[in-house]
């Protein structure tokens, strides 16, 4: 319990930061980058159908998800790197990666 | 009242209650508003520690995992990516009770807090690394971990106040809870 505890403010430490990109991972895979100085509203197919994004003053918000509780949508906006939104019935991640760790190959959007 | 029942059937009647008191509150706290989207309760591992204390470490994973399947169904997320994480998060959990349950050095409350922790962590686990293949979920352990503290805490002083009237009222059969 102590070393998880430690390891996870270790890894938080240097996770506090306003994040500059969003990456979007859908099925094991990260698909789309999202720049979060641009606003904007993004749509896709997720695992189980409809997905949509928006990008507001430097956040990101699920708007709609196809899955039965939606808790990706209640989840609210993020904008710091480190946080995460998870869909787990449509297999769905939205992070804001690190700085240093925001150069991950995908397909750009918006 | 009728005659009490042989002790055979008695753990039987005993664990189907529990697997159905494990399926209300699971179903009445998936029906709750969450204060946080990834906070859980774990309202139904009172069950499971009941039947733990009570009957012992295979009563309570008959408990565990019919009340997993059942809930499953019940929910409509039966071999769904949510079930993969219910069954993954309820094996680590299980595993983890009965290990330091055996051990008789610590108390119900311990053991439950160990067992959400082990819910938890076998859910981050499942999910960074089969579900999403991201190590980003794991972002979330610190809050996650912390709060699976107090929900442990809270769920084990709950289960210790049901054995103990259990042990009033029945009297038989009961393995003292201790504190």
């Amino acid at each position: 319990m102590i070393f998880c505890s430690w390891w996870g403010w270790s890894v938080l430490a240097d996770a506090t930061s306003a994040g500059e990109v969003a990456l979007v991972s859908v099925n094991g895979a990260v698909q789309y980058r999202l720049d979060l100085s641009r606003d904007g509203d993004f749509h896709f197919e997720g695992t189980r159908g409809q997905f949509a994004l928006r990008v507001r003053n430097n956040a990101i918000t699920v708007v709609e998800s196809h899955c039965p509780r939606a808790i990706c949508v209640k989840s609210g906006a993020i904008r710091h790197s480190g946080e995460v939104i998870a869909c787990v019935p449509q297999k769905i991640l939205i992070f804001i990666p690190a700085r240093s760790r925001q150069n991950v190959p995908a397909i750009t959007t918006g | 009242m009728s005659r009490p029942l042989p002790p055979a059937e008695r753990r039987e009647a005993r664990q189907g209650a529990l697997i159905v008191i494990g399926l209300l509150l699971f179903l009445f706290e998936a029906f709750l508003p969450k204060p946080l989207p990834w906070m859980k309760f774990g309202l139904a591992n009172i069950a499971t520690l009941i039947a733990l204390y009570w009957m012992g470490f295979r009563a309570a994973f008959t408990v565990a995992f019919f009340r997993i399947l059942i809930g499953a169904v019940f929910t409509g997320t039966m071999f769904t990516p949510g079930f993969l994480l219910s069954l993954s998060g309820g094996f680590l959990a299980l595993a983890a009770m009965g290990v330091l349950h055996r051990l008789r050095i610590f108390g119900i409350v311990s053991v439950s807090v160990a067992g959400a922790l082990a819910h938890n962590a076998g859910q981050l686990l499942v999910a960074a690394y089969l579900l999403f293949a991201n190590n980003m979920v794991l972002y979330i352990a610190p809050y996650l971990l912390a709060s699976g503290v107090f929900t442990g805490v809270v769920i084990g002083y709950l289960s210790w106040r049901v054995l103990q009237r259990l042990e009033r009222e029945d009297g038989v059969g009961g393995e003292n809870p201790g504190g």
